[in-house]
């Protein structure tokens, strides 16, 4: 993930990025990408996601 | 009565509805006291008396609901029919009027509520520090976030009650650095319409208030419940109680630490089993509440983002947003995987170990300075957004209802704060238990920071 990228996917998708900014979006787009939403992938391994809230326990 | 505005919510519901207290007369109490805190705490966006003692002297010869004529402060991110929701926005701060009230401000009227003002919310409901408020304890130090001017407000007995929303912690945080009651409720038990969204599937909506009973009064009120959440002679012995001690609940100060041993203490006093209980799966919830958070934060400020990004003063938040909008869906689906994740294995605790409820301390440190980014803890520096948000957020991520209750003064001056969670739900038990842990705390007394204003509860 580096400026660039960055720039390119804020353009692609329609976000506004001034160029200044393009840094720091940089740097917390890989802090987030690198902490992966919480658990690894193989953690995850047939656990739907939890898109709506369940009040009684699934286990 | 003495001052009126020293009586805790329920004990002045009590004397208005047996006819020993006119709602005029507690408002206008209030509203004097605010007058005199407000200069040092900061708490308020806007305040209408007139209307305010308007409403209450028009309660004065007829009987309401269980709230009838408490005066009651609202986070300015809940509509309130005919006045601007500022959110703590510039990029608001042109805003209409609201045409209705939100639901949870429409539910306080039903109830017979008088509200007084709105109060600060951090910027975009998105933060722990909600400038210009400022902490009753030491104003010097952040009320905490996102709902400060609420935690502020109702610790310096400048409203009665007062109401919040909880995203990763904005209730909770406030009532612990504030040293009162902050309860979030189960998820989507108080309706969320009319707030401002900071993240659909995260954001709770609950009260502020001096004491437990209280904060039992006011969800009663929230959330249309018929039946009383606090029975008088309610007994939590035999209840069961894990206590969450090991990570995202450590490393934490020697004064929290302290907090949480007089918690288990009066629990054990109070004949409840306590069991320290490990769940690992929480180690991941911080990863996954800033995901989930950047992602549906980013999605609903969207179309308006263009205009006033630029308007944003927290540079955190503008990141944040920014970032959401570029955040690949196969992250956020992680996130919400992970939160299922972490929702068995709570329930899974729960069954194991068969819990009522669980035990943990409400944030891993005092109050910060207003300037102050992270804490030293464990032996490292910590962001303080990090550090306050790990041991809230798992209970936004499971949407299990959990109050923050004081535990008394901590050595440092500050006032101890632990949370306990229920099941789904059951807001009845957790009540219980935090009041158990109420009844058995040094009381908090004066806060330090209003020595310049006149006598305080204790």
């Amino acid at each position: 993930v580096n400026d660039e990228l960055v720039a390119r996917l804020a353009d692609a998708l329609g976000v506004p990025l001034s160029p200044e900014r393009r840094a720091a979006a940089a740097e917390s787009l890989a802090a987030q990408v690198a902490a992966g939403g919480g658990a690894a992938p193989e953690e995850l391994d047939g656990v739907e996601p939890a898109v709506r809230f369940e009040p009684e326990p699934r286990t | 009565v003495s001052e009126p505005w020293t009586l805790g919510l329920a004990e002045a519901a009590c004397l208005v509805r047996a006819g020993e207290l006119a709602p005029s007369e507690l408002v206008a109490s209030v509203l004097e006291r605010l007058e005199t805190v407000e200069p040092l705490v900061h708490a308020f966006v806007s305040v209408d008396p007139e209307a305010a003692l308007a409403e209450a002297r028009a309660k004065d010869a007829r009987a309401g609901g269980p709230l009838h004529g408490i005066p009651i402060a609202i986070k300015d991110i809940f509509d309130v029919a005919g006045v601007p929701t500022r959110s703590g926005c510039a990029a608001r701060a042109d805003a209409e009027p609201a045409r209705q009230d939100a639901a949870a401000v429409a539910a306080l009227r039903v109830a017979g509520a008088v509200l007084i003002g709105k109060t600060h919310t951090h910027e975009l409901a998105c933060g722990v520090y909600t400038p210009p408020t400022r902490n009753p304890w030491d104003t010097a130090r952040s009320a905490g976030g996102s709902s400060g001017g609420s935690g502020a407000a109702v610790a310096a007995c400048a409203a009665m009650g007062a109401i919040g929303s909880d995203t990763g912690g904005s209730i909770r945080i406030p009532a612990a650095h504030c040293g009162i009651v902050g309860l979030k409720p189960t998820y989507d038990r108080v309706s969320r319409g009319g707030a401002l969204a900071l993240s659909w599937s995260l954001d709770h909506v609950g009260p502020l208030t001096r004491r437990v009973e209280d904060a039992a009064l006011m969800l009663e009120a929230l959330a249309g419940l018929d039946e009383p959440l606090l029975a008088p002679g309610e007994d939590v012995a035999g209840l069961r109680v894990g206590v969450l001690r090991g990570a995202p609940f450590a490393p934490v100060e020697a004064d929290v630490e302290d907090a949480l041993e007089r918690a288990i203490a009066s629990l054990g006093d109070a004949g409840v089993t306590l069991e320290e209980v490990a769940v690992p799966a929480l180690e991941r919830g911080l990863a996954a509440e800033f995901s989930i958070v950047a992602a549906e934060a980013a999605s609903y400020h969207e179309a308006r983002f263009a205009e006033t990004a630029g308007q944003i003063t927290d540079d955190g938040i503008r990141g944040l947003l920014e970032t959401g909008l570029l955040l690949p869906a196969s992250v956020y689906l992680r996130a919400q995987r992970t939160r299922r994740l972490i929702q068995d294995a709570l329930a899974a605790a729960f069954a194991a170990h068969r819990l009522d409820a669980l035990l943990a301390p409400t944030v891993p440190a005092a109050p910060q300075l207003h300037d102050q980014l992270e804490y030293r803890l464990g032996g490292r520096q910590e962001p303080v957004i990090e550090a306050l948000v790990r041991t809230t957020a798992p209970f936004n991520l499971t949407g299990l209802p959990a109050i923050a209750v004081p535990t008394g003064l901590g050595a440092g001056g500050f006032p101890g704060s632990v949370q306990i969670a229920a099941r789904p739900f059951d807001e009845r038990t957790a009540l219980a238990l935090a009041r158990a842990v109420e009844r058995r705390a040094t009381p908090l007394g004066v806060p330090r920071g209003l020595e310049l204003a006149t006598a305080n509860p204790t």
